[in-house]
């Protein structure tokens, strides 16, 4: 139920509800990847809004960097390197880049990461 | 630094990604991080990190394109320090020359074209002839630097003659020029430039001084010729010009490369407050360039001590107060965030000067970074309205002229930022005051050095007209800087047109004669664009003695136009071939076939595109022109570095069975 409310959170939700973070994060599922590129390039983009606002209210932000260690290798291994290095950056955790890359990735994570 | 980010994220992604290439073994990608981040021990640990005499070979020519000083090696590694100190540069620029049919000198003739000129005017352009002379001179050093021949200065059978057509200050420059003749030929060069130092001649002497500095520029010798030379009785030399000829050779010699003992050697010019400013100053200015960017606290501390100095504090009116300011600012060059604690103390200062010089260490620790929180804080500065009876006046219109300079200095090597900054030129243009102006075309020049683009040189081939001398002059000047050793054939007709035009006018033509030199450099195999290696590091020594040259042009009638045209040679540090060589295992020059062609951007595009379009196919070496890449074509050779620019070592490959 929660998963499908997260989806649906994509094409429904007002600006500053983030609704698709606020139900993924309630979901039990797994298989992120499953429901698409599209959503999760919205899930990325709602959790660097959320952990700005949990940083300034001083709340735990643990649950948000859990997730993004899952979709950072989603999207690693789907061509889709800025999104990985925008994401890891808003939350502050770019030197924890070299866990999610392997010998064919590197070079164009490396690429964006210095231009 | 990382574009568009700040710190300390800059740096994080660098380290961060440096970290990554060195995990996958491309340790050249991690070296030119390495040197990007401007951290010493990172890049020695990175260049140990491998027992590949190839690779560690290519990483040292790297390091050494940057002019990093690093004294690690021992003499029996002789190859290695060979690559480190570029002491082959000169062999490798010879072998272009050979290969291109360009080692016949040219003569000052070949490039002014004089017959193309119009006609009318032809035959007056010999109005003040020493001073002709003297543009000569420029003109031909530029044209033949690092050749080694040339058909003035060093023609056998009338030696020294030429040295003798100028007059007085002018001898400086001529006899120098002989040091750009012969640039990075240690050797040979200085066994030329040793007839003059014995010259009889004050003059003379002092420019043989500035030859040995240019001689030495960029490549380095083990015996130290430049320092045993420019030692200390040239240095306390009766005669002021040969001290400070002397200090600047010692500048040119040694830039980037942080040698204690030259601290040693001049600090004591500084803060010797009996001395002359010029002579003060052009130490401050030497150790400046020496120390760029290593934000020596003893250094800085003795030129601020200067600005406290009771004894100095009528000399702080004098022109050359001013190099001094730039000396405190080169050692902040690109330090970011470090030069904040010198601005406070510049702060306390009560003194018109102070200001200028923060603003000065200022654009300099941001250089090249494109932040556009610092080109706002510039802009603010320039649009301050000054006052026609204020005292303060004078430092305060140089002031703005620095922050003019700054702007582009910010902007550099930042494609969206330079865009944005050519616009608001044309508005300080149109509505700022005298001063603004004269450092507006001085700043389109610094923004592209060596890379002529149709907009910034119309604009100032438009300015090169203006009512005001002072702006003609530069944008004159900016005109060559921009074409650079490029050969433009629009800007040499453009530069043609301008001579006939100022016959008359000895300032002007002067220039527009220099201006002719710089866009023929080195017959249009050099470069003086600080940005290499596929445009991601900016050189700091190159930056510099751009930097340098430019603050004495805003005030050209003082010092460049006047008796102080040897600052010129500042721009010695900023020359480099424009060359890709490729070498075999034995590092000497192999010919392959290579695509040169306009090099197209791929970060974050989707699966192996093209990194270049619209190619030829060469053999090396070849030369490159701004903003191109270079392809290897045979399969057979492995270049040692995904970057072909400069020198590049090729490994064969073994095809196994």
């Amino acid at each position: 139920m929660a998963d499908m409310l997260s989806v649906l959170g994509m094409t429904f939700s007002d600006e500053d509800r983030l609704d698709t973070l606020k139900y993924r994060l309630l979901a039990p599922s797994v298989d992120l990847g499953s429901w698409g590129h599209e959503y999760m390039r919205h899930l990325a983009l709602e959790i660097g809004q959320d952990y700005q606002k949990r940083l300034n209210d001083n709340k735990d932000y643990q649950s948000l960097i859990d997730l993004a260690n899952v979709i950072v290798p989603f999207f690693v291994t789907h061509n889709a390197e800025a999104d990985a290095v925008d994401l890891l950056t808003e939350l502050e955790m770019i030197d924890q880049i070299p866990r999610f890359i392997d010998e064919n990735t590197y070079s164009r994570v490396c690429l964006y990461m210095v231009r | 630094m990382v574009p568009l980010l700040t710190f300390p994220d800059n740096e994080k992604f660098l380290r961060t990604a440096h970290d990554i290439y060195k995990k996958y073994g491309k340790l050249s990608q991690a070296i030119v991080l390495a040197i990007r981040l401007h951290d010493h021990s990172l890049i020695i640990q990175t260049l140990d990190s491998t027992t590949d005499d190839l690779l560690k070979r290519q990483m040292a020519l790297l390091i050494a394109r940057q002019k990093i000083w690093l004294d690690v090696y021992d003499e029996e590694e002789e190859s290695m320090v060979a690559c480190l100190q570029s002491t082959r540069m000169t062999d490798y620029y010879k072998a272009l020359a050979l290969e291109l049919n360009l080692l016949e000198p040219k003569s000052v003739q070949d490039i002014y074209k004089s017959h193309l000129e119009s006609s009318r005017t032809a035959g007056l352009t010999n109005l003040d002839s020493s001073r002709h002379n003297l543009a000569s001179s420029f003109v031909n050093a530029f044209v033949n630097a690092g050749f080694g021949n040339d058909k003035m200065m060093l023609v056998e059978e009338n030696q020294s003659s030429w040295v003798w057509k100028t007059k007085d200050d002018g001898m400086i420059s001529a006899a120098a020029s002989i040091g750009m003749l012969q640039m990075w030929d240690v050797e040979s060069g200085l066994t030329t430039i040793d007839k003059y130092s014995y010259a009889d001649d004050d003059w003379v002497k002092a420019g043989a001084m500035l030859a040995v500095g240019i001689v030495n520029t960029g490549v380095r010798d083990n015996a130290e010729p430049a320092m045993a030379l420019l030692s200390q009785d040239m240095l306390n030399h009766k005669k002021k010009e040969v001290r400070i000829a002397s200090i600047m050779g010692l500048g040119l010699a040694y830039a980037g490369t942080a040698k204690e003992e030259l601290s040693e050697l001049l600090l004591p010019f500084v803060s010797d407050s009996s001395l002359d400013m010029s002579i003060s100053a052009m130490a401050a200015l030497s150790l400046g360039l020496i120390f760029v960017g290593s934000s020596n606290s003893d250094i800085s501390e003795a030129i601020v001590q200067t600005f406290f100095d009771e004894d100095r504090a009528a000399q702080l009116k004098d022109k050359w107060t001013r190099f001094m300011a730039l000396g405190l600012a080169l050692l902040y060059f690109g330090r970011q965030e470090e030069v904040d604690v010198i601005l406070e103390t510049l702060e306390a200062i009560d003194h018109p000067m102070s200001k200028a010089s923060s603003v000065l260490c200022e654009v300099c620790a941001w250089a090249g970074t494109g932040s556009v929180l610092k080109l706002q804080e510039l802009l603010h500065i320039c649009n301050d309205h000054i006052e026609e009876d204020d005292e303060d006046k004078k430092s305060d219109g140089l002031l703005q002229a620095y922050a003019v300079i700054g702007l582009s200095l910010v902007a550099m090597g930042e494609d969206v930022g330079q865009e944005m900054i050519l616009r608001q030129f044309g508005h300080l243009m149109h509505y700022g005051e005298s001063n603004i102006r004269r450092a507006v075309p001085l700043a389109l020049g610094l923004i592209s050095p060596s890379n002529p683009q149709m907009k910034i040189y119309d604009t100032l081939s438009r300015y090169s007209h203006d009512n005001d001398n002072d702006v003609a002059v530069n944008a004159i000047f900016a005109m060559g800087l921009v074409g650079a050793g490029t050969n433009n054939a629009r800007l040499a007709q453009l530069l043609r047109q301008l001579a006939s035009y100022y016959s008359r006018d000895p300032n002007s033509l002067f220039m527009v004669r220099i201006a002719q030199g710089l866009l023929h450099m080195g017959k249009g195999l050099l470069s003086v664009n600080p940005f290499h290696t596929d445009r991601q590091i900016m050189s700091r020594v190159s930056a510099a003695g751009l930097l340098t040259v430019l603050v004495s042009l805003i005030d050209a009638k003082q010092f460049i136009l006047a008796d102080s045209h040897y600052l010129l040679y500042f721009i010695a540090t900023a020359m480099h071939p424009r060359f890709l060589v490729t070498l075999d295992e034995n590092l000497q020059p192999l010919k392959v076939n290579v695509r040169v062609g306009q090099a197209v951007d791929v970060v974050g595009q989707a699966g192996r595109p093209k990194t270049i379009t619209g190619w030829q196919t060469q053999s090396t070496p070849v030369v490159l022109a701004y903003g191109e890449r270079a392809e290897l074509e045979d399969e057979q050779y492995l270049p040692e570095t995904p970057i072909l620019e400069g020198l590049v070592i090729l490994r064969k490959v073994i095809i196994k069975p």
